[in-house]
């Protein structure tokens, strides 16, 4: 009795030739994701582990120390308001990941829901699906966002539920691209033999879907999933910077660069916009070369027999 | 005494894979006099088609590579020519037609012009000739209306069409040897059986010497003088063509053709061949057909047997014949 | 046990693609891929359906079991019409109706164990209890030739003769009266043929299925067929038992048919009929007898009269002015 036990764990046990497995493996011989990988944790730890460190963090304004350049005790200076710009810099990295990671999130159930129903389903479901797409694709976003973000001032939202319209905005501009590509992959995959074998099996839609459909979009939804935070983050600062994101008191490396606009900030306190700039090229590069990266090691063209 | 048109010997060529490095040919020997049909015949991934890559020098540099032995080409040395001479072998003296008419072809340019192109690239002649000899080549291949087919397009053809029109490329500049991969696997088989009229009655005409690959050893049966026996990338059998088909010698050519449902011939069983083809990458000294034999004894696992001639000139590879002849 | 009852009947089908093109209505050009054809199998019988490409013969097998919808005709199963029915009824009726696909590399989800893929259908139609899939899946990837450990791999770990034989664990699990297979052995190896074309007469022999077997391999389908249907462009041009269709055949295109399947004799000389021309394009199908064009015997009649499918003794029937 033991004997097989033992024996059935043994199969039971994924093996390492298991797809997902294929897919770590052929990322970790990567190197410029993994730089983007490495990169990316480092500011994950930073934004949300750093503030810890910082003894600026429960000190808000001082305004006997303002626009100081880097120091010992302040390593990127401080603003205009006496702030420590190095822990507002993390502080910052904490909302403009979240709206990131958020939009993308919310885009990604949308889009992949609406994606999956039209492409399975098709008919008038999908008309009505995919002309809503379409209109939202034909705006154009920016505007669109501007539009939206300045009804929202209008209408005086509390600055501490902005950061999560900021999200629902972003994700409303964001999901009918996702829906289309997942409903393309979703047509395509109808078409293949396998998916005509679970009709023949006479299954159940649920598991059509689920157990036949879902899995072979999931590689699909994490790549462009992942290259969507880059994006929502590149908008955030777009907006903030604009100062119809994310408005202060709230720090994001968007209106972090507001201070470039300043001609004086901008000549002679480079230190208030370039560490934000910089926060923001690497992070969504890093996201980039990860996508790539990830989108590569699934892409099935590669994968041998 | 005839001559020998194409010499390869020892060919070894490799690929890289995921799983390491595999011969896909492996220490390859045969040769194909003038004027004769030689066949290559083994199952998918027995080195079939790369042997054929190798001698066209088209195998792709960042997959494999020729690691040893020697291709001669009427004694030009193939594997040690400058690019611009191999080129000028190539649709030359040395032609090529592949399995898939339908992928071969660009898709953009007229028919009559691919026919062409070969013609002009490697002689001398004016548009008006070439246009004649392709309208010739048209008709050789055994389709009418050459002037209409001369100015379609691929797609507007079908696949047995666009295999005669491969046929007419290849032979457009009356090339020495034919190099035939799985040329009727695509088509029908009323097509087929076109086409291996054609081929057969080409290589006739015009002496031309033929290397074909196939799977189908009712093809090889047909139109081959020579058979060549591959399995994992090792040649196991070779012998003149009826000679082979009578009296097969190694185990897996008896066991391919008993595993072969023939028409007018049915068995309530067919015979099989247990298992299935080894991985290359992870093969050791040994015969590599031991595992699916059922005649494998101790030393097949342990040491690759050589070729060996009979005096019918039939070749075989395979300890059961090596034990015979030391006893 | 053989019975003389009809398992399945063909009435009639036909099968037209693009007339319901709204975009291009214009230039649409109907394709009759299946034009008027009619046959029946017996209870635990095999029934081979040949032709080249462009003859119908796989959406025949589609239609049979409604993964294709039909433009006129009738499917009768156990003398249920099977286009009629309601979905819910289809959904109950599949498992006994099975399908193994051509391409054993696109008919597997690749994210799928196999030991999942096979006992899935068993679960989602609650014919067994949970706990005894497993043992199920067991019992039948041993009856097909698999290990029974392998049930946790993925597709992409078998090799094309290993994935056939998931495709057929996966039919039979079910239990089923009938299976279509449609070309299962023509992607394959002719030593692993062989081996699958064992387990296709093992499975005839051991659990009484009614089979629709269709391929283009004409030694393949005298192997495994007890009754053979021969297509051409969407016709059938003749029908009759194994041995009446291959000792005498009666219409010039199966007589080629036969004649142009190289046999692996090098010292065998037959006399060889080699047709002319090419497969013509099922949407311009010559006049009368669709075979016209190619036929070495043609008289005038063939090109204006299509000939009528008549018996000429019994259970031969062939469609040809000359018989």
């Amino acid at each position: 009795m033991e004997n097989s036990a033992i024996i059935i764990k043994k199969i039971k046990k994924p093996t390492k030739t298991s797809l997902w497995g294929q897919v770590i493996r052929r990322l970790l011989k990567m190197k410029m994701p993994l730089l983007g990988l490495a990169f990316l944790l480092f500011i994950f730890m930073f934004s949300f582990i750093g503030p810890f460190f910082s003894p600026y963090i429960n000190l808000g304004v001082n305004p006997t120390n303002i626009n100081q350049p880097p120091s010992l005790e302040h390593w990127l200076g401080t603003d205009k308001l006496g702030r420590d710009v190095l822990t507002r810099l993390m502080l910052a990295g904490r909302i403009s990941l979240l709206v990131g990671l958020g939009a993308m999130i919310m885009s990604v159930t949308i889009g992949g829901l609406l994606g999956i129903i039209s492409g399975f389903y098709r008919g008038i479901v999908d008309q009505i699906f995919m002309r809503i797409a379409d209109v939202l694709m034909t705006l154009p976003g920016l505007p669109l966002l501007f539009i939206m973000a300045a009804i929202l001032s209008e209408w005086k939202v509390p600055t501490e539920y902005r950061i999560y319209i900021v999200m629902l905005m972003l994700s409303i501009v964001g999901w009918p691209g996702l829906a289309r590509l997942v409903r393309s992959q979703i047509l395509s995959l109808s078409e293949r033999q396998f998916m005509q074998a679970t009709e023949a099996l006479g299954l159940r839609d649920v598991r059509k879907l689920f157990k036949h459909l879902l899995p072979n979009i999931i590689p699909l939804l994490i790549v462009s999933g992942t290259l969507s935070v880059g994006g929502a983050i590149l908008s955030e600062s777009t907006l903030s910077f604009f100062g119809l994101g994310v408005v202060p008191p709230d720090a994001s490396w968007g209106n972090m660069i507001t201070s470039a606009n300043s001609l004086i900030d901008f000549q002679k306190r480079p230190w208030l916009w370039i560490p934000p700039g910089l926060a923001i090229f690497f992070t969504v590069i890093s996201i980039n070369l990860l996508g790539d990266g990830l989108r590569d090691a699934i892409d099935p063209n590669m994968k041998r027999r | 005494m005839t001559t020998t048109v194409l010499e390869v010997k020892n060919l070894l060529t490799q690929y890289h894979t995921g799983d390491g490095v595999i011969s896909a040919v492996n220490e390859v020997s045969f040769s194909i006099p003038k004027g004769q049909t030689v066949c290559l015949v083994g199952e998918s991934g027995c080195g079939k088609s790369a042997v054929a890559m190798s001698i066209m020098g088209l195998i792709d540099p960042g997959a494999g590579a020729v690691k040893n032995g020697e291709i001669f080409f009427n004694r030009v040395d193939l594997l040690n020519i400058k690019k611009h001479e191999l080129r000028q072998l190539r649709g030359n003296d040395i032609s090529m037609i592949f399995q898939e008419p339908m992928t071969s072809l660009n898709p953009v340019l007229t028919v009559g012009s691919q026919i062409m192109e070969p013609i002009m690239e490697h002689e001398i002649i004016s548009k008006k000739e070439a246009k004649r000899r392709a309208l010739e080549l048209i008709k050789l291949v055994g389709i009418g209306r050459s002037e209409e087919i001369f100015d379609s397009f691929p797609h507007q053809l079908s696949g047995g069409m666009l295999q005669r029109i491969m046929i007419a490329i290849a032979l457009s500049c009356s090339p020495e040897l034919l190099i035939a991969d799985e040329p009727t696997t695509a088509l029908d088989v009323t097509i087929q059986a076109q086409i291996l009229d054609l081929l057969r009655s080409l290589k006739e005409q015009r002496e031309m010497s033929m290397l074909l690959i196939t799977h189908d050893l009712g093809v090889v049966a047909e139109v081959a003088d020579y058979v060549i026996v591959m399995y994992a990338g090792k040649v196991i059998e070779e012998g003149p063509v009826v000679e082979l088909f009578e009296n097969p010698k190694h185990p897996y050519t008896q066991g391919l053709l008993k595993a072969k449902p023939v028409i007018g011939q049915r068995q309530e069983e067919l015979y099989t061949i247990p298992g299935q083809v080894p991985n290359l990458a992870t093969l050791k000294p040994s015969c590599f057909f031991s595992e699916r034999c059922e005649h494998c004894m101790s030393i097949c696992k342990e040491e690759t047997p050589s070729i060996q001639t009979f005096d019918n000139e039939q070749q075989v590879a395979c300890w059961l014949y090596k034990e015979v002849s030391i006893v | 046990m053989k019975g003389q009852t009809p398992l399945i009947e063909v009435k009639n089908l036909k099968k037209y693609f693009g007339e319901s093109d709204r975009f291009f209505k214009r230039n649409a050009s109907i394709v009759k891929a299946v034009d008027n054809v009619s046959f029946s199998i017996n209870r635990g019988e095999t029934f081979g359906l040949v032709g080249e490409s462009g003859s119908g013969k796989s959406t025949i097998g589609k239609s049979i079991l409604r993964l294709q919808s039909i433009t006129d005709g009738e499917v009768l199963f156990d003398g249920k019409n099977l286009h009629q029915m309601s979905k819910k009824e289809l959904r109950d009726l599949r498992p006994k109706i099975q399908f193994i696909f051509q391409d054993p590399y696109s008919s597997l989800n690749p994210r799928l164990r196999v030991g999942d893929a096979i006992g899935e259908a068993l679960l989602d139609h609650e014919l067994c209890e949970k706990h005894v899939v497993e043992e199920k899946v067991k019992e039948v990837m041993e009856i097909c030739g698999l290990s029974k450990d392998q049930m946790n791999r993925y597709p992409h770990e078998f090799s094309g003769g290993q994935r056939q034989r998931i495709g057929i664990a996966r039919a039979i699990i079910l239990q089923p009266d009938f299976i279509v297979a449609d070309e299962p052995v023509s992607a394959l190896d002719v030593s692993i043929q062989a081996q699958i074309i064992n387990l296709f007469s093992k499975l005839q022999r051991q659990k009484n299925i009614t089979f629709l077997f269709i391929s283009h391999d004409l030694s393949v389908v005298e192997h495994l067929c007890s009754h053979i249907g021969v297509l051409y462009l969407g016709t059938m041009m003749e029908l009759g038992s194994r041995d009446q269709l291959y000792s005498k055949p009666l219409h010039p295109y199966t007589k080629a048919l036969i004649s142009a399947v190289p046999i692996p004799n090098p010292t065998l000389k037959r006399e060889r009929i080699i047709l002319k021309g090419d497969i013509p394009n099922p949407s311009k199908p010559p006049s009368g007898c669709k075979f016209h064009t190619r036929c070495p015997y043609a008289i005038d009649s063939c090109k204006i009269e299509v000939p009528e499918f008549k018996e000429v003794e019994k259970g031969h029937f062939v469609a040809c002015h000359l018989v």
